[in-house]
């Protein structure tokens, strides 16, 4: 549905059963798997998706850390791993480590590895709360 | 794939009336997150789904004046995590249900849809037997409330009858000096499905003895497990070397797995005694610091 017949194709079909988080988005504030969600069931819904993460031409502080700190290899998973991490910032705006790795655990990336992902993370999370 | 009929009813009666009255094979979502992955692998095939998620009493999340619980089936677990009263008052019974999937599977698994789903290795379920959970069923021929053991009857297979469905669950109050705990071993630390899973409920009185408790184990039988030789062990005791050492013995003696890529049957086996010392000793150790 968000892909074929809207056209929101930043939200990626990896697994469709569940595993992979490459579909993530939100549905009235609450984190899921699209691909698990039937685009009946979201009449009258609130669904946030990757496309609205930006605000124009501004990259979310998560887009833009992700882009410094070179937290993305193909990017097939980039789109769920923002969405994900953004909607646990919201939640805890001063995670640890181990928290965001709990959180990203049903995020699959197949090319870089973690590392890059947790700790680009960490510093928007310590920016967004010392800066603006 | 047929075409599939989708209803979402806003009372549980009409949600009764649709599944009685479906001519092939219907199906209750609530999170969706087995269903939808059984429906997209072709495992299933159905001319009916009824969304029950628009029923109030399926979405709504309750603490009674007594101190007990009704909780709707289709209340997701991300939903109860964030919750302070049952996250303090039943650790365990929240241990289990947190356990499965991912923070986006979190985000609509239920209750209602992992006890349904009847899979052996349910997280959720052996801390929901433990605890004495019980299911309020509606169908055709009224309203029913049953253990939460007697529902999976064998892996997929449930004892409810055509029409009928899970609304909602009563969790009772917790009891002074009562503790629970839920433990899963899994080859990894997330994201995976229980090679052993054990839940424990216990009380203590002012003295540390166990006056009840119960046991419950996943993943090693065609449905979760009540051992009451294992609450027999432990009852009377401190939770001594030898009580449990029975416990142990009387949780081994319990398992009937079978082997598979998870884990052989010795392996679970063996699993079942330990799990069921640690929820004994984390139960425990709750119980006393309430």
């Amino acid at each position: 549905m968000l892909r074929d017949e809207l056209n929101l194709t930043g939200s990626k079909e990896g697994c469709a059963s569940g595993d992979c988080g490459a579909c993530s988005v939100t549905v009235d504030g609450r984190l899921v798997c699209s691909c698990l969600v039937l685009g009946a069931e979201c009449e009258g819904k609130s669904i946030e998706t990757i496309e609205g993460m930006a605000d124009g031409e501004k990259l979310h502080p998560l887009q833009q850390t992700f882009l410094e700190e070179a937290a993305l290899q193909c990017g097939i998973c980039t789109p769920g791993v923002l969405v994900a991490a953004k909607s646990l910032l919201e939640r805890n705006n001063n995670p640890t480590e181990t928290e965001v790795r709990y959180w990203l655990a049903g995020n699959l990336c197949r090319c870089t590895g973690y590392d890059k992902i947790i700790r680009a993370v960490m510093k928007t999370a310590a920016e967004m709360r010392g800066g603006a | 794939m047929q075409s599939v009929q989708f209803e979402a009813p806003k009372t549980v009666d009409e949600a009764v009336a649709l599944l009685a009255g479906a001519k092939g094979n219907a199906r209750v979502l609530a999170g969706g997150t087995d269903l939808l992955v059984q429906l997209r692998a072709h495992m299933i095939d159905p001319s009916l789904i009824v969304d029950i998620k628009k029923i109030d009493e399926t979405r709504s999340f309750k603490k009674n004046r007594d101190g007990s619980y009704t909780i709707g089936a289709a209340y997701a677990g991300a939903e109860a995590t964030e919750r302070d009263d049952i996250t303090k008052d039943w650790p365990g019974v929240v241990e289990g249900w947190d356990l499965i999937g991912s923070t986006q599977i979190q985000g609509r698994a239920s209750l209602g849809g992992n006890l349904c789903n009847a899979s052996p290795a349910a997280d959720s379920v052996p801390a929901m037997v433990a605890a004495g959970m019980t299911a309020n069923i509606a169908g055709p021929k009224g309203r029913r409330t049953i253990p939460v053991e007697d529902i999976a009857v064998g892996p997929g297979k449930t004892s409810l009858a055509k029409g009928e469905f899970v609304v909602s669950f009563n969790l009772p109050a917790r009891p002074k000096g009562g503790g629970d705990a839920y433990l899963r071993l899994i080859p990894r630390t997330e994201m995976d499905i229980a090679v052993v899973g054990c839940g424990v409920a216990l009380v203590l009185d002012a003295n540390g003895t166990v006056t009840s408790a119960k046991v419950s184990l996943g993943a090693v039988a065609p449905t979760v497990l009540v051992v009451k030789d294992a609450a027999k062990a432990i009852i009377g005791t401190k939770l001594d070397d030898a009580a449990m050492a029975k416990l142990d013995a009387a949780c081994q003696a319990a398992a009937k797995p079978i082997s598979d890529k998870r884990g052989t049957v010795e392996y679970r086996t063996k699993i079942a005694g330990v799990l069921a010392r640690r929820a004994a000793k984390i139960a425990a150790d709750r119980a006393r610091s309430q």
